[in-house]
């Protein structure tokens, strides 16, 4: 008996706390993430760009104000591709400043996050192809220094409250 | 439209003929009449809607040891989805013929997205687009009926053909699945052949044996139309040419120390050289009243990709599950998730709360209650510990007549709402 008040005490605590998180309604904590990888020299691979807690995101763009920082004597970029709906419509790679531009979106959709077993809500949306041009021990940070233009599938601007770096390493 | 009335028409009285033909014949089945919409802008007030409406219906014909099952999908657009299922159950052997017509074929992959791998006829944009995202409906039904329409233009052909035997002799089941698709587009047809040969046992011991040999056929799926749940198939897929693709193979059951294991190898044989196997390894065990269960996830040569931890704990009405989730290969599960089930006297609870690193807490709590047969529901989600969105549902059944409808706001606006009515014979 005394398990089972103490169960539904738990339960009406849980509640409170969710009401209570309800009521704030305030941003979704919406982060850019730039992705990881370790290449051997000369090799090729792909890094990805993920939204963390999507709230219906439609557009991207990186550009003309923000870009994706890189040291061109580490890596070059080969490529900018879309992936899970997202289409990149413009995009600029500059292997010799180190820069990369894009603007991306999802054309007829947006993305949320996907319940399959798990709650997954970061979904990767940008790959860059990138090649390994720099010695064995060389690294080098993936940065994008701003977001021009975040939209949710109504056009509305969605607030971004963090850029996570990512980092290429040589082995 | 007046071609597809006279056509469903046709297939109705066709059925209801057979079955006043012979008496022993049964016939039963249900009719539904969706309607989505979505406002055109969220701009005002007073928004236009865009709308879509389908009919599904469900026939099945039951005679003897044989029955046929009819189901057809109707849209604005006319008939964008038929499927014919002859079952016949000899004492011994079980045959399942399936034939499905529709203007496209969407072939979809078995990983965690469902990403679309081909369409035909590929109108572009729509291969890499994750369906789990529709699927799992995040975004409003008539996304994926727009990304699709452009492919629905051409008349219902052939695309799909599914025989299924099972049989059962001294203990062993062997499956057979034969797949016949039609990739190509309406005017130039392309017929593809699969098949999928699966063995499966028992021993004495009580240890479950399994394996499937996927030739010119991979698993996944494939849908058709617009994709609703009527209109997917999760048979495998066929791919190009007559090749070996995939082998699986599932030993469970293993007990060993009151610990229970299960293994499930996937060897990918395309290439010259086979590749190395996924491997899935579970174990589960009871402890203090406590069902515990581990998944651990190797590949590229045995190596942790991902391991999953998962605690169920049940007293009374209350059901609880703790999920642990370590995609680093470290056992440091920086996921978790926690589902909560339970009554509290006429309402149904059940919450899912999931946290993971930078993300912050996603949150879902739904609420069902019934009152004057009635159905309520409310089901609101918190994303990054911001409110995400929230779905109103209402059901109840009048006269044997089914009605539900809902309506979902996302962060700010109206997302979609729909209804449904729905009657069984």
């Amino acid at each position: 008996m005394k398990m089972r008040l103490q169960t539904y005490g738990l339960l009406l605590f849980s509640f409170g706390l969710i009401l209570l998180l309800s009521a704030c309604s305030g941003p979704q904590n919406v982060k850019l993430k730039v992705g990881n990888v370790i290449l051997r020299p000369g090799e090729r691979g792909t890094v990805t760009i993920s939204v963390i807690n999507p709230p219906d995101l439609k557009m991207i763009q990186v550009g003309p104000v923000g870009k994706l920082t890189f040291d061109p004597t580490v890596i070059h970029v080969i490529a900018v591709r879309g992936i899970n709906g997202f289409q990149v419509l413009a995009s600029g790679i500059d292997n010799v400043a180190g820069e990369v531009q894009f603007a991306a979106g999802f054309p007829g959709s947006s993305i949320g996050p996907i319940k399959n077993g798990w709650v997954w809500v970061k979904l990767a949306i940008i790959e860059l192809e990138v090649e390994a041009v720099g010695d064995s021990g060389a690294f080098c940070a993936l940065e994008v220094s701003a977001v021009d233009l975040l939209a949710d599938r109504n056009g509305r601007e969605i607030m971004l409250a963090g850029i996570i770096a990512g980092e290429v390493i040589l082995r | 439209m007046m071609r597809i009335l006279r056509y469903l028409l046709l297939t109705v009285i066709g059925l209801l003929l057979l079955g006043t033909m012979a008496p022993a014949m049964e016939l039963s089945g249900d009719f539904a009449a969706v309607l989505a919409v979505e406002p055109v802008s969220i701009e005002s007030e007073t928004s236009k809607f865009k709308f879509d409406m389908e009919g599904i219906l469900n026939l099945e014909l039951y005679l003897g040891d044989l029955s046929v099952e009819n189901a057809m999908v109707l849209s604005i657009g006319g008939l964008q989805f038929q499927a014919v299922k002859l079952e016949s159950v000899l004492s011994w052997l079980n045959i399942d013929d399936t034939f499905i017509f529709a203007p496209n074929i969407i072939e979809f992959d078995d990983d965690l997205m469902n990403t679309v791998v081909a369409a035909s006829p590929d109108t572009g944009g729509i291969v890499g687009v994750p369906l789990a995202l529709f699927f799992q409906d995040p975004v409003s039904q008539l996304d994926l009926t727009r990304l699709l329409s452009p492919t629905l233009n051409g008349p219902l052909v052939f695309r799909k053909k599914i025989v299924e035997v099972t049989t059962t002799a001294t203990g062993i089941n062997p499956r057979f699945v034969i797949l016949l698709a039609d990739l190509g587009s309406t005017q130039t047809p392309s017929l593809q052949f699969g098949g999928i040969f699966e063995v499966s046992g028992c021993t004495p011991w009580g240890v479950g044996l399994s394996a499937a040999t996927y030739i010119g056929a991979r698993g996944g799926g494939e849908c058709f139309g617009v994709c609703k749940p009527e209109e997917r198939l999760y048979s495998g897929r066929v791919v190009e040419g007559l090749s070996l693709e995939e082998e699986k193979i599932s030993i469970t059951g293993i007990e060993l120390g009151g610990m229970s294991l299960g293994i499930h190898a996937s060897f990918d044989l395309r290439g010259s050289s086979p590749g190395l196997p996924k491997l899935e390894i579970e174990s589960s065990f009871t402890w203090q009243g406590l069902q515990i269960e581990q998944t651990a996830l190797l590949v590229h040569g045995l190596q942790l990709a991902q391991d999953r931890l998962s605690i169920d704990y049940a007293l009374d009405d209350l059901k609880l599950n703790l999920s642990l989730l370590d995609e680093t290969g470290n056992l440091s599960y920086p996921c978790k998730q926690l589902k909560l089930k339970t009554n509290i006297g006429r309402l149904q609870v059940e919450n899912l709360m999931a946290i993971s690193p930078d993300s912050g807490l996603y949150n879902a709590l739904t609420l069902s209650i019934v009152t004057s047969g009635i159905e309520l529901t409310s089901k609101t989600e918190l994303l990054g510990g911001g409110f995400y969105s929230e779905r109103l549902g209402l059901g109840t059944e009048i006269a044997g007549i089914t009605f539900s409808s809902d309506v979902t706001f996302h962060s700010g606006f109206l997302l979609r709402g729909r209804a449904m009515l729905q009657v069984e014979f």
